[in-house]
């Protein structure tokens, strides 16, 4: 295995923490996130309450713990559900060829050519506020990066020897793609899934600073810097915190996206040819 | 009825009103702060929160602007310290049959053009607002039939039903009246058409409006050279430039800048009751809250005093009813609901509660700060054992179903005197059985019939009188929840002078406005 770098280090260990303290918010949080005392409001940090308390006296800590769940937990969603569907669309469109691949081919530049925020704000204006409209949103607009990468990819792998051998001995075309095509895509789509991860992160603060993320009381990252912002200059932890948990997570999975999308590209262009062994 | 009052006696009543700073009914004179001679050649900065939309279309909003800036007045305008209803461009007005009302205009007054103002003018004026497509709530065809010249002096108002509250709706910004040339063109032109103490001379589109001074005002010397209104709707920058000297006066200071305001020697801060209640509407015509016992544990398991404190940071006070004790419909000062847990869970079990089912409140989005009194009922209410979910939405979505009945409990907040200076309007359309507004699904045959009477009350005691006996019956059967009278707040450099707050904004610039030599 070769050696991680130094800053890579690091990144894995703020994102680990980070992903970890979320995990285990149940037993971490020292209050519930939604607990009120009102006589306490915009209370500085202190033992009681290490992050100090927001405009409802809540305990900015447990809100922040409590919240990750929610942020996390949907830019997850929305990577997984948008991987699967551009690669499905792209090796499709690949293999197939022809006027399927056009159509589909099309329809990607379409929706890549409309700005993704726009769009999701619109769906989300008309489905409504809450959790699956903000991951329906997310999801249409999303999985078009993946579409192309996977195109291209798929395509480039296709024209290889192995898959070449693979049609010569009348293989079914699923054993094809799930044994052959596939697993060349996979460093690849892994690197943009982990950058597209931050993206997401990123929109979902920003649908949620809208507005239009999770219901009061329950927190999220985005709605607790909205939430925040009349009281920045008086209570700074609460608007610093889930700014710098955003910023530290999106950094540290595009670093680590930009690494394996290195990684897998380095690989791919060592060994071209090479046929899985299994072929 | 007859009201008349003579011009002189009208204006030295105004300049009284305005020295000894008994214009409104919060703490918002400011001319007592500077005692130095004023300049006459000072300008002023008057930040206001909206900007013009309409192309200056009287029955609009730009109206407003139009008024505050000192360009557009009415044939009557509603005093708050008085409570009633004084002169303007009209001197004096009658009923001469239930159906007709007769205003006689002052003489000797002049538009910025030069045209004197008469009956003509102001009937054109007004036809122009009554044939509007979409037509001013205060002056409208529903409830203003014609407006006629009787002669040159006498401007006859005919409505379709009797109504006492014709110098109510000639209050209205929107029946401002503008000389002819003003109509000339598609658009309204106020541009030297108006009366006021000062005429607009150029306009940066969304951005700023610059006036001078009239100098052949009817009502007095105007005190300064001009001033720029700038329409600024960011209430953080509103804030900053009146602390930093760049505006003289800005309206409407939002909660989060009042601390830095208040502590700043070179700013006043002034106050004063809005006619904005924020009201938790409880769908009367749906279980749990059909029943008058539910209604009103919900009413004794809210903190209002918290409430006010803590997401309104003191910049609203607990409310006691529909009405802000200021109004003079009020019925005297009346005590806010305290919080009374004990009490709230005896009126749940007597009205057979159980908490089968969380019930909803509403936030509507526009008013950011509603989903933080959301959270805070939810935290009053769950302390009781009533389960509630809160969902933040559109107005504009959730209307249907609010009008429909199909809701459980929604925050929002009224104007009462949106159409005109008495909340015959709100109690009519929000509350009486055929309402078109009725939100709250409450249908009381007593609380109609009163209503109904004040509608065709002249004397306006009298009608006080009914609206408070129709606001104990609203409260009695606890029919919402009344959370916080909201208030208006507006900041001004100390040296300003002459300046009397307005709580709805509809009068800042006037002839008495001054300021010493910096």
């Amino acid at each position: 295995m070769r050696r991680l770098p130094f800053h890579l280090w690091i990144t894995c260990t703020v994102l680990a923490a980070i992903v970890l303290a979320v995990a285990l918010s149940p037993w971490l949080a020292p209050y519930p996130p939604a607990e009120q005392n009102l006589a306490i409001r915009l209370a500085a940090p202190s033992g009681a309450h290490l992050l100090g308390t927001d405009h409802l006296g809540r305990d900015t800590f447990s809100r922040l713990l409590d919240g990750g769940r929610f942020s996390l937990t949907l830019a997850a969603l929305a990577t997984v559900l948008t991987a699967l569907a551009g690669t499905a669309v792209g090796v499709l469109s690949a293999r197939r060829g022809g006027w399927l691949d056009e159509f589909l081919t099309r329809t990607n530049d379409v929706l890549l050519a409309m700005p993704e925020m726009v769009v999701a704000l619109f769906l989300v204006a008309v489905l409504g506020t809450g959790y699956h409209s903000l991951l329906l949103a997310l999801t249409v607009t999303g999985w078009t990066p993946f579409a192309r990468l996977a195109r291209s990819l798929a395509m480039d792998v296709s024209a290889r020897g192995f898959v070449e051998a693979a049609h010569v001995l009348k293989c079914p075309p699923s054993f094809i793609v799930l044994k052959h095509i596939i697993p060349h895509l996979a460093g690849p789509l892994l690197g943009q899934a982990t950058l597209r991860f931050g993206h997401f992160l990123i929109n979902v603060g920003a649908l949620s600073y809208l507005g239009l993320g999770v219901q009061p009381p329950q927190s999220d990252w985005g709605s607790m810097l909205a939430a925040a912002q009349p009281y920045a200059a008086r209570a700074p932890l609460t608007i610093l915190a889930p700014g710098l948990v955003i910023f530290a997570v999106a950094l540290s999975v595009t670093l680590l996206g930009q690494h394996l999308f290195r990684t897998s590209r380095t690989a791919a262009a060592v060994t071209p040819t090479a046929v899985p062994v299994n072929a | 009825m007859r009201y008349s009052l003579p011009a002189s006696v009208s204006a030295g009543l105004a300049a009284l009103l305005a020295l000894t700073g008994c214009g409104f009914t919060g703490s918002g004179d400011s001319s007592a702060q500077s005692t130095q001679d004023a300049d006459k050649q000072q300008r002023i900065v008057v930040d206001n929160f909206r900007a013009p939309v309409a192309n200056w279309a009287l029955e609009s909003d730009a109206a407003y602007i139009l008024s505050l800036s000192g360009c557009l007045e009415t044939l009557t305008r509603y005093d708050e310290a008085e409570g009633k209803i004084v002169p303007s461009l009209a001197t004096e007005w009658k009923q001469s049959s239930p159906m007709e009302w007769d205003f006689t205009i002052r003489e000797g007054v002049e538009f910025q053009d030069g045209t004197p103002l008469t009956a003509d003018a102001v009937v054109g004026s007004l036809q122009r607002v009554l044939k509007a497509a979409v037509p001013a709530r205060a002056f409208n065809p529903k409830v203003v039939s014609s407006v006629t010249a009787l002669d040159g002096r006498t401007v006859r108002v005919t409505t379709p039903t009797e109504s006492p509250l014709v110098p109510y709706r000639l209050a209205s910004v929107n029946t401002g009246v503008l000389s002819p040339a003003a109509f000339e063109g598609n658009n309204v032109n106020p541009f030297g058409h108006c009366t006021g103490p000062f005429t607009p001379v150029s306009e940066k589109a969304k951005q700023s409006l610059t006036l001078d001074r009239n100098a052949n005002y009817w009502g007095g010397e105007v005190q300064l050279a001009g001033a720029e209104v700038r329409f600024v709707t960011d209430g953080a920058t509103r804030t900053t430039q009146v602390q930093t000297g760049e505006a003289d006066v800005s309206l409407s200071i939002p909660v989060s800048g009042l601390a830095a305001l208040e502590s700043d020697s070179n700013v006043k801060v002034l106050k004063a009751d809005s006619p904005r209640t924020a009201t938790l509407y409880m769908n009367n015509g749906k279980a749990p809250f059909d029943k008058v016992d539910f209604r009103k544990a919900v009413t004794s398991a809210l903190d209002l005093d918290a409430l006010a404190a803590s997401v309104y940071e003191g910049a609203a006070v607990p409310a006691s009813g529909p009405f802000a004790p200021s109004e003079p419909w009020a019925g005297g000062t009346q005590d806010a609901p305290a919080k009374d847990v004990d009490a709230a869970k005896k009126l749940l079990a007597d009205a057979g509660y159980s908490a089968d089912r969380p019930l909803e409140i509403i936030a509507i989005v526009e008013r950011a700060e509603f989903a933080d009194v959301a959270a805070v009922i939810q935290d009053n209410l769950k302390a009781v054992g009533v389960p509630v979910t809160i969902q933040t939405k559109e107005y504009a979505a959730v209307e249907p179903d609010l009008l429909a009945g199909n809701y459980d409990m929604v925050l929002s907040q009224r104007n009462r005197l949106i159409d005109i200076a008495d909340p015959i309007g709100f109690l009519t359309a929000d509350y009486t059985c055929d309402g078109t507004y009725n939100l709250s699904h409450f249908c009381n045959e007593e609380y109609d019939a009163i209503i109904a009477k004040a509608s065709t009350t002249a004397d306006s005691d009298e009608r006080y009188g009914l609206y408070a006996q129709a606001g104990r019956i609203l409260k009695d059967q606890a029919v919402n929840v009344w959370l916080v009278n909201e208030q208006a707040i507006d900041a001004v450099r100390t040296n300003l002078q002459g300046h009397t707050q307005d709580p709805l904004a509809r009068y800042v610039l006037r002839a008495q406005t001054a300021k010493p030599a910096s």
